[in-house]
């Protein structure tokens, strides 16, 4: 590593809002789409209902998501789509991530 | 919640490659451009016979006829697989760049007719497709139809250097053929609402 580096420890950067893998999940899905509807957001993360339901009442609290609550004939459907809050919060977040692993793996080389 | 400060390297890590995983599940599921193939591949080499009438402009007017039509059945089916898999890809980028085709299209292939530049009007068209099509096969990341649409243009513009009869008919041929037949294969690999 190199010894001008700045010492600031990537982990500070970490955002406690997302750093979960499910939400983080729920965000990367969005970020690749326009919309996405609940049911998808479940199958494809492989949550239940609830769980799904309570990490997105939570990135709608924080803004970085928001919902769009429909009905086609008499079924409910929701439409989730990520905000321009949350790309940037995903974003920062991956960047966070990597340097995280970029600078232990340079740690772990130089140790034996 | 978990602290993050007490967050292993390796977890990092794996949460990397599960976003990564994640990321390319999505995207896999948003690819559908078999439609946009098929459909416009049958269209090109419907438009073939079209090349011998009104002096060249009956394909002109063929596609002011078609390019509304195959639009129409794109805009329905998209509306329709959205609906059913749950998911709808953002589609400014999309709309941008069949835009930016239809106008350079047109454009080219009426300017050169009317202007009295026939090469302009034969081969202004093809190639305004094959680079949208690299558009398209960017926005799609597939490197097959980006692949197939650098052949394309390639083909065009050796035809145009080599000043070959029936041009316009060959590259219709040529571009229908290898669209509808990648559309037919891109199918198989689409993901289809569960």
């Amino acid at each position: 590593m190199d010894d001008d580096a700045p010492l600031t420890n990537p982990v500070a950067g970490l955002d406690n809002t997302i750093h979960q893998r499910v939400r983080l999940g729920i965000l990367t899905v969005l970020c690749e789409a326009e919309r996405a509807d609940f049911g998808y957001l479940r199958t494809t993360l492989e949550l239940t209902d609830g769980n799904l339901s309570s990490n997105l009442a939570t990135l709608e609290h924080a803004g970085l998501v928001e919902l769009d609550k429909t009905y086609e004939g008499r079924r409910p459907r929701t439409w989730v789509r990520v905000t321009a809050a949350g790309r940037k919060a995903l974003a920062d977040e991956i960047a966070v991530l990597e340097a995280l692993v970029l600078r232990v793996n340079g740690t772990s080389r130089r140790t034996p | 919640m978990e602290n993050p400060a007490t967050i292993p390297s390796e977890d990092a890590a794996s949460t990397l490659a599960a976003l990564r995983s994640t990321r390319a599940r999505t995207r896999a599921d948003l690819r559908s451009y078999w439609f946009a193939l098929v459909v416009f591949g049958a269209l090109t080499l419907l438009s073939t016979p079209f090349f011998d009438l009104w002096d060249g402009a009956g394909v002109g007017l063929f596609w002011l006829v078609a390019a509304p039509l195959g639009m129409a059945a794109m805009a329905r089916y998209h509306r329709n697989r959205d609906d059913e898999l749950g998911i709808a890809p953002a589609p400014r980028a999309y709309i941008i760049t069949a835009g930016a085709l239809v106008a350079a299209c047109f454009g080219l292939g009426f300017g050169g007719g009317f202007s009295d530049q026939p090469d302009v009007a034969t081969f202004g068209p093809p190639l305004a497709i094959a680079v949208a099509y690299v558009v398209f096969a960017w926005l799609e990341r597939s490197a097959v139809l980006a692949l197939v649409a650098c052949v394309m243009g390639g083909l065009t513009v050796a035809l145009a250097a080599a000043d070959v009869a029936n041009a316009g008919q060959i590259l219709a041929g040529a571009y229908g053929a290898s669209f509808l037949t990648l559309g037919l294969l891109a199918r198989r690999w689409t993901t289809t609402p569960r």
